[in-house]
C-alpha cells in the first residue's frame, strides 16, 4: 500500500466525493499523468450468482487523496477508468448483504474482479418483490432501528434488553436479578411488545415484570425494533412495538464459515465465549447446516458503594439447524435450547410494610456489610430452560407468488426459588408453558397497475398453548388456549410513494382451570364473570372467547425527487389486544413485593387508536430522524390499587402483614411522545457525532393522572474519532459518550412505593478495531460504562426500591470470523490477485 | 390450577438433545391430562395459633390468625385476644400451612432451624422488642435454641416459640407477632441477641419476614 493510500484511508468514513450511479464511472482526474488503468468489477450475490444493482463501492486508489465512490448498474457491473498502477482497496456495501473488502492489484491496463456478497435476507421470488429483489428491506411504515455487524458485535454478551437499550425510544425495565431486564418500547413492556426470533413468536411467562425474555441475542445477526404498533402483521401483542431477531441465513455457497468470540466484563466480573460454524457441502448443493453455542457466567454486580449480593448469573445456549435452499424451494429444521440461572439480589427481601418504606428512604440495604460479589447463586433465584423446535419451508408457485410455512414448538420451563427453610429443596413456583404455533402466508405475485406495483401477503396463524403452574399458593391458573388469525397486507408501490393497507381478524379461546381456593376466593371478591365461569369439581372453570379486528394504513413517501434519501412515513392504526391470563386471573402476591395482585375475568379487549409520523434523511454522511407518536387506548388494562373493607381496611390482612391490593382495571389512556436521532460522519474529517433523545408521555384519562412506570426523558450523545486504516487494520475508532436521564416528574405518589429517583448522567467510552487477514477478520473492542462511578437509580428499574445500579465497568470483546469456500466451477478473476472477495467485514 | 405438589412433567425438558426435544413436544401435550405430583416444596404459613395457658393452672385459651386463601385477594382474619388482668400465661406459638391436605405444621421446621428464627412480640406489650409508653401486658422469652437441638452457632438465644405473657392493667390495644427468618448470609449468622432491642429502637432487621400479624388485645 502506497503512502498516499494511508492519507486516503484516513478519510475512510469521510463520505462520498464522487458517486455516479452509472456503470461508467468518471472519477476525479488523477494527480499525475500516466494513470490510465481500467478496473471493471461485477458484484453478485453469493450462491445465486445474481447481479446486485446499486451496490456501493468505495475505492482507495493509489495516487488519490480522496476515495472514489461508485455504484453498480442494473447488471451488477461497474467500470472505473484513469487509475494509477498499484494496490487498491475496495469496500463494497449493499443493503441486506454482508459487506466485503478486497485488495486489487492494478498491474495491467485492464483489471477485472468478481465480487460476491452474501445475502442476509431470505430468498424471495422476484415475482413477489416490488422494487429490488436483492435490496428489499423489511420496509416498515413505522419508525424502526436495526443493530447489525460491528454495532451488534459491540453488544455481544449482554442480555436482549441491554443490547437494545442504546436505541432511541427503547429503554430497559430492569429486574432485581443480575443482568435481567425487559425491553420497553415507547413506554410499553411485556404484554404489549412482541419478540420474534426468526419469525417465531417468543412465548414465555412475560406477565412477571421481573421476568426477562429467554432470548439469545447471540443467535441474531440483525436485531430490528419496530417502534409502533405492528398488530396487523404480527398480532395483538405487538400493540406497543416489535423486536425482530434474525439469524444469518445458512450459506448458499459450498464452504465452511463461522465465528468464534469471547467477552470479558469487569462489572459484574465474568465473561463468556461463543462459536458458530456453518457448513455447506460441495456435493448436495443447496444443503447447509449450522451448529452454534455460547456460554457466559458472571459474579454479582458491584455498585459504587457495595456489591449486590447474589446477583451472579450463568447462561448457556446451543442450537443447530439444517436447511436446503434453491430458487424454487427452501426448507429448514432446527432446535435451540437456553439455560439460564440467576440469583435475585439479597437486597430484595420480604419485609414489613414499614421496613420497606424505611428502606426506600434510607437508600442502602440494611445488612450491606455482609454482601459479597461472588459467583455463587443462592436462593432466591430463578432457573429457566427454554426450548424451540422449528421447521420452515418456502415454495415458489411459479408466477403466482410463493408460500411460506412455519411450525414451531416452544417449551418454557421456569422455576423460582425463595429463601426457605433448609428442609425444602425444590422451587416454590414452577411454570411450564408449551406452545405449538403454525404460520402460513402467501405472498402473491406483483401486480402492475400502470405506474404502480402491488405486492402483498395473505396469511393465517394458529397456536395452541398450555400453561402449568405449580405452587401451594394461588397466583396464575393453569390454562389452555387456542388462538388463530387471518390477515392481509397490501402495498402499493410507486416510484416515490408506497401505500400500505392491512387488516387482521383474530380469535382466542381460553379455558382456565381454577383450584378450589382460587375459585372461591375470586368469586367472593366479585372478580369472576358468572357468564363465563362455572363451578367444576372442587374449583371452577372459566371459558373465554375473544374475537377482534385490527387495521393499518401506512404511507411512505420520498417527497423530494432530487433527494431520495429523504423519506416521510405516516401510519394510522387501530389495534386490539386480548387480555392476558394474569390480567384476567392473577390472584396472589407479587414475588417479593409487598403487594397483592388480582385480575378480573370481566376484563375485555383493549383497543388503541394511534398514529405516528417519521421524517428521515439517510445520506452518506448524515442520518437524521425525527418521529412523533400518539395513541388513545380505550379500556387500557392498568394495575391499580384498590381499597378493601375489613380488619385491615383499606389493606388486606395477610400472614406477612397488611398489604395493599392492586387490581387490573380498565381505564382510558393516552400515550404520546417522540424520538430524535442523528449520526453525522464529517465529510473529509475523521470525526463523527451521534445523538438521540426520546420522550414519552402517558396519562390515565379517567383519573386525569400520569401512568406509572413510564420512562423518563432520555438523551444520549457520542463523539467519535476514526483512525486511518492500515494494511492490517481498519475501522478503528475511539468514542466518548454521555447518557442523561431526567427525573420522572409525572407520577402518582399513591401508585408507587417511593418517589422517582433523581436525574443522572453517565459517562461512557469505547474503542474498537478490526484486523483483516486472508479469509479471516478479527474484531477487538473495549467499552467502558459509568466511568465516573456515579451512584444512580433508574425509574424503570425494580432495583430502585432497594439498591443502586452498577458502578463503573469495562467490557473487552474479541471475535474471529472465518470463511473458507470450497472449490467449484466459477468464472475466474482476470488480472488481479483476488480470486474472490468474501464477506469479511 | 394451583397444585400442592410439583408436576413431574415440567422436569422432562432438562435433557437438551434434539431427540429429547421431539419427545418433549409429546410429553408437554401429555402433561395436559397428567396429575402426577411430586412432593411439596412450599411452606406457606396461612394459620398462626397462639395458645395462652395460665401458669397458675386453668384451661388454655387459643386464638388464631387465619388466611384460608393464602396470598389470594381475600383478607385474613385474626381473633380478638381476651386475657385476664394480673394473670401470667405461657404463650405457645404454632405456625401452620393450612393450604395443604393434611395441614402442614411449619413449627417443626422452625424448631429444626431454631438458630435461624426469632419470634418478636410487640404492640401494646412491653418486652425485649417493644417499649410502649403504656403496656397492657409484658413479654419475656421462655425458650432457648438448645431446647430444640444443639446450639451450634454463637450464643444460646431465645426462639420465641414459648413465651411468658403477663396481663397487667385492664384496657384494649394491640398485640403484634413477627416471625423473622434469619438464615446465614455468606457464612455470617444474621440472628443475634441484639435484634429485639434493635426492633424496639425502630431500626430495621436483617433477614426476611415469615409472619407479621396483629391481634386486638383486650385485658379485663
Amino acid at each position: 500500500m502506497s503512502p498516499g493510500v494511508f492519507a486516503l484511508v484516513a478519510h475512510l468514513f469521510g463520505g462520498a466525493t464522487v458517486e455516479p450511479a452509472a456503470q461508467q464511472a468518471a472519477p476525479e482526474p488523477p494527480d499525475s499523468a500516466g494513470c490510465a488503468a481500467v478496473w471493471e468489477a461485477r458484484v453478485v450475490e453469493s450462491g445465486t450468482a445474481e447481479a446486485l444493482p446499486g451496490a456501493r463501492l468505495e475505492l482507495r486508489a493509489p495516487g488519490r487523496t480522496s476515495p472514489i465512490v461508485v455504484r453498480t448498474a442494473d447488471d451488477g457491473r461497474v467500470r472505473v477508468e484513469g487509475l494509477c498502477a498499484g494496490e487498491m482497496t475496495v469496500t463494497v456495501t449493499k443493503s441486506e448483504h454482508s459487506p466485503a473488502r478486497l485488495t486489487v492489484a492494478l498491474l495491467d491496463p485492464n483489471t477485472s474482479s468478481r465480487i460476491e456478497l452474501e445475502a442476509l435476507h431470505a430468498r424471495h421470488s422476484e415475482h413477489v418483490i416490488a422494487v429490488d429483489v436483492h435490496g428489499e428491506t423489511p420496509t416498515s411504515v413505522s419508525a424502526s432501528e436495526s443493530l447489525a455487524g460491528a454495532e451488534l458485535a459491540r453488544g455481544r454478551g449482554k442480555g436482549l434488553a441491554d443490547t437494545l437499550a442504546g436505541m432511541s425510544g427503547v429503554t430497559t425495565l430492569r429486574g432485581t436479578a443480575g443482568g435481567m431486564g425487559k425491553p420497553m418500547i415507547r413506554g410499553h413492556i411485556g404484554r404489549r411488545n412482541l419478540i420474534l426470533v426468526d419469525g417465531i413468536r417468543h412465548e414465555s411467562q412475560d406477565w412477571g415484570i421481573d421476568h426477562a425474555p429467554e432470548v439469545d441475542p447471540y443467535s441474531a445477526d440483525r436485531i430490528t425494533v419496530i417502534k409502533g404498533a405492528g398488530t396487523t402483521r404480527f398480532g395483538a401483542k405487538a400493540i406497543g412495538g416489535v423486536v425482530l431477531l434474525e439469524s444469518r441465513p445458512l450459506p448458499q455457497r459450498p464452504g465452511v464459515r463461522g465465528e468464534v468470540g469471547t467477552v470479558g466484563f469487569s462489572n459484574p466480573l465474568g465473561g463468556g465465549g461463543s462459536a458458530r460454524v456453518d457448513y455447506a457441502p460441495t456435493r448436495g448443493r443447496g444443503f447447509a447446516m449450522r451448529f452454534e453455542g455460547n456460554l457466559s457466567r458472571h459474579r454479582a454486580v458491584v455498585t459504587p458503594r457495595y456489591a449486590l449480593d447474589n446477583t451472579g448469573a450463568s447462561t448457556w445456549n446451543a442450537g443447530t439447524q439444517l436447511g436446503y435452499s434453491s430458487d424454487a424451494v427452501d426448507f429448514g429444521v432446527g432446535y435451540r435450547i437456553m439455560r439460564a440461572r440467576g440469583g435475585i439480589c439479597t437486597c430484595l427481601r420480604i419485609s414489613t410494610p414499614e421496613e420497606f418504606n424505611r428502606s426506600t428512604l434510607r437508600g442502602i440495604p440494611v445488612d450491606v456489610g455482609s454482601y459479597r460479589a461472588d459467583f455463587e447463586i443462592e436462593r432466591a433465584k430463578q432457573e429457566i430452560w427454554h426450548h424451540i423446535l422449528f421447521a420452515r419451508a418456502r415454495v415458489k408457485l411459479g408466477r403466482a407468488g410463493e408460500v411460506h410455512a412455519l411450525y414451531a414448538f416452544q417449551f418454557n420451563d421456569r422455576k423460582e426459588f425463595d429463601v426457605v427453610r433448609k428442609s425444602v429443596e425444590g422451587p416454590q413456583f414452577s411454570f411450564g408453558l408449551a406452545t405449538h404455533a403454525g404460520d402460513l402466508r402467501f405472498e402473491h405475485a406483483r401486480l402492475q397497475l400502470r405506474e404502480w406495483s402491488l405486492v402483498g401477503t395473505l396469511g393465517a396463524t394458529y397456536s395452541h398453548q398450555t400453561n402449568r403452574f405449580t405452587a401451594s399458593t394461588t397466583l396464575i391458573p393453569d390454562y389452555r388456549q387456542n388462538s388463530w388469525a387471518v390477515y392481509d397486507i397490501e402495498r402499493f408501490v410507486h416510484e416515490r410513494v408506497e401505500l400500505e393497507i392491512g387488516a387482521r381478524y383474530e380469535g382466542l379461546h381460553r379455558v382456565a382451570e381454577l383450584g378450589e381456593r382460587d375459585y372461591l376466593g375470586q368469586q367472593a371478591g366479585g372478580r369472576l364473570d358468572a357468564g363465563t365461569c362455572k363451578a367444576s369439581g372442587p374449583g371452577g372453570v372459566c371459558e373465554h372467547i375473544f374475537n377482534t379486528a385490527s387495521a393499518t394504513l401506512g404511507l411512505l413517501a420520498r417527497p423530494i425527487r432530487r433527494a431520495p434519501e429523504f423519506t416521510s412515513r405516516l401510519q394510522l392504526n387501530s389495534s386490539a389486544r386480548i387480555p392476558s391470563v394474569d390480567e384476567n386471573f392473577m390472584n396472589g402476591a407479587a414475588p417479593s413485593f409487598p403487594i397483592l395482585g388480582v385480575g378480573s375475568s370481566k376484563i375485555g379487549v383493549e383497543r388503541s387508536w394511534g398514529g405516528e409520523s417519521t421524517l428521515q434523511y439517510d445520506g452518506d454522511w448524515l442520518l437524521v430522524e425525527a418521529s412523533g407518536h400518539a395513541a388513545y387506548i380505550n379500556d387500557y388494562i392498568y394495575f391499580f390499587p384498590q381499597r378493601l373493607e375489613g380488619q385491615c381496611a383499606p389493606l388486606s390482612c395477610t400472614s406477612r402483614g397488611p398489604l395493599p391490593v392492586f387490581a387490573f382495571t380498565p381505564t382510558d389512556a393516552f400515550f404520546g411522545g417522540g424520538e430524535l436521532r442523528f449520526d453525522l460522519r464529517a465529510p473529509r474529517l475523521p470525526f463523527g457525532l451521534a445523538g438521540s433523545a426520546s420522550w414519552v408521555r402517558a396519562v390515565d384519562l379517567r383519573a386525569d393522572a400520569p401512568l406509572a412506570l413510564v420512562p423518563a426523558d432520555r438523551y444520549w450523545l457520542a463523539g467519535r474519532y476514526y483512525f486511518p486504516d492500515t494494511k492490517v487494520s481498519g475501522r478503528g475508532y475511539v468514542e466518548l459518550n454521555a447518557t442523561a436521564v431526567a427525573r420522572q416528574r409525572r407520577y402518582q405518589p399513591e401508585l408507587d412505593f417511593s418517589a422517582p429517583p433523581p436525574a443522572y448522567v453517565l459517562l461512557g467510552a469505547g474503542a474498537g478495531v478490526e484486523f483483516l487477514a486472508d479469509q479471516r477478520i478479527f474484531r477487538l473492542s473495549l467499552v467502558g460504562t459509568n466511568l465516573l462511578n456515579v451512584r444512580y437509580r433508574d425509574y424503570t428499574s425494580l432495583l430502585r426500591y432497594f439498591a443502586d445500579e452498577a458502578g463503573w465497568g469495562l467490557q473487552l470483546r474479541f471475535s474471529a470470523e472465518f470463511d473458507v469456500a470450497f472449490a467449484e466451477a466459477r468464472p475466474k478473476t482476470r488480472g488481479s490477485r483476488d480470486a474472490r472477495a468474501r464477506h469479511l467485514l | 390450577m394451583v397444585r400442592d405438589m410439583q408436576s413431574d412433567c415440567i422436569c422432562l425438558p432438562r435433557v437438551g438433545a434434539l431427540a429429547s426435544a421431539l419427545a418433549l413436544a409429546l410429553s408437554a401435550v401429555a402433561c395436559e391430562t397428567s396429575d402426577d405430583h411430586g412432593h411439596d416444596e412450599n411452606e406457606v404459613i396461612s394459620l398462626v395459633e397462639l395458645t395462652f395457658t395460665p401458669t397458675g393452672g386453668g384451661a388454655p385459651l387459643v386464638f388464631e390468625f387465619n388466611d384460608p386463601d393464602g396470598d389470594g385477594g381475600a383478607s385474613g382474619v385474626s381473633d380478638r385476644i381476651d386475657l385476664t388482668a394480673g394473670v401470667e400465661y405461657s404463650l405457645g406459638v404454632r405456625f401452620v400451612n393450612s393450604l395443604t391436605e393434611p395441614p402442614d405444621d411449619i413449627t417443626d421446621e422452625v424448631k429444626a432451624e431454631a438458630e435461624d428464627h426469632l419470634v418478636f412480640v410487640l404492640g401494646d406489650v412491653a418486652g425485649p422488642a417493644s417499649t410502649p409508653s403504656s403496656a397492657l401486658a409484658t413479654h419475656a422469652y421462655a425458650d432457648l435454641e438448645s431446647d430444640y437441638g444443639t446450639n451450634a452457632v454463637g450464643d444460646d438465644l431465645p426462639v420465641g416459640l414459648v413465651n411468658t405473657i403477663t396481663a397487667k392493667d385492664a384496657g384494649s390495644g394491640e398485640l403484634r407477632l413477627i416471625l423473622r427468618h434469619l438464615p446465614e448470609l455468606n457464612g455470617q449468622p444474621q440472628k443475634s441477641g441484639d435484634l429485639p432491642g434493635e426492633l424496639a429502637a425502630g431500626r430495621d432487621l436483617p433477614g426476611s419476614v415469615d409472619v407479621d400479624i396483629s391481634f386486638e388485645l383486650v385485658v379485663s
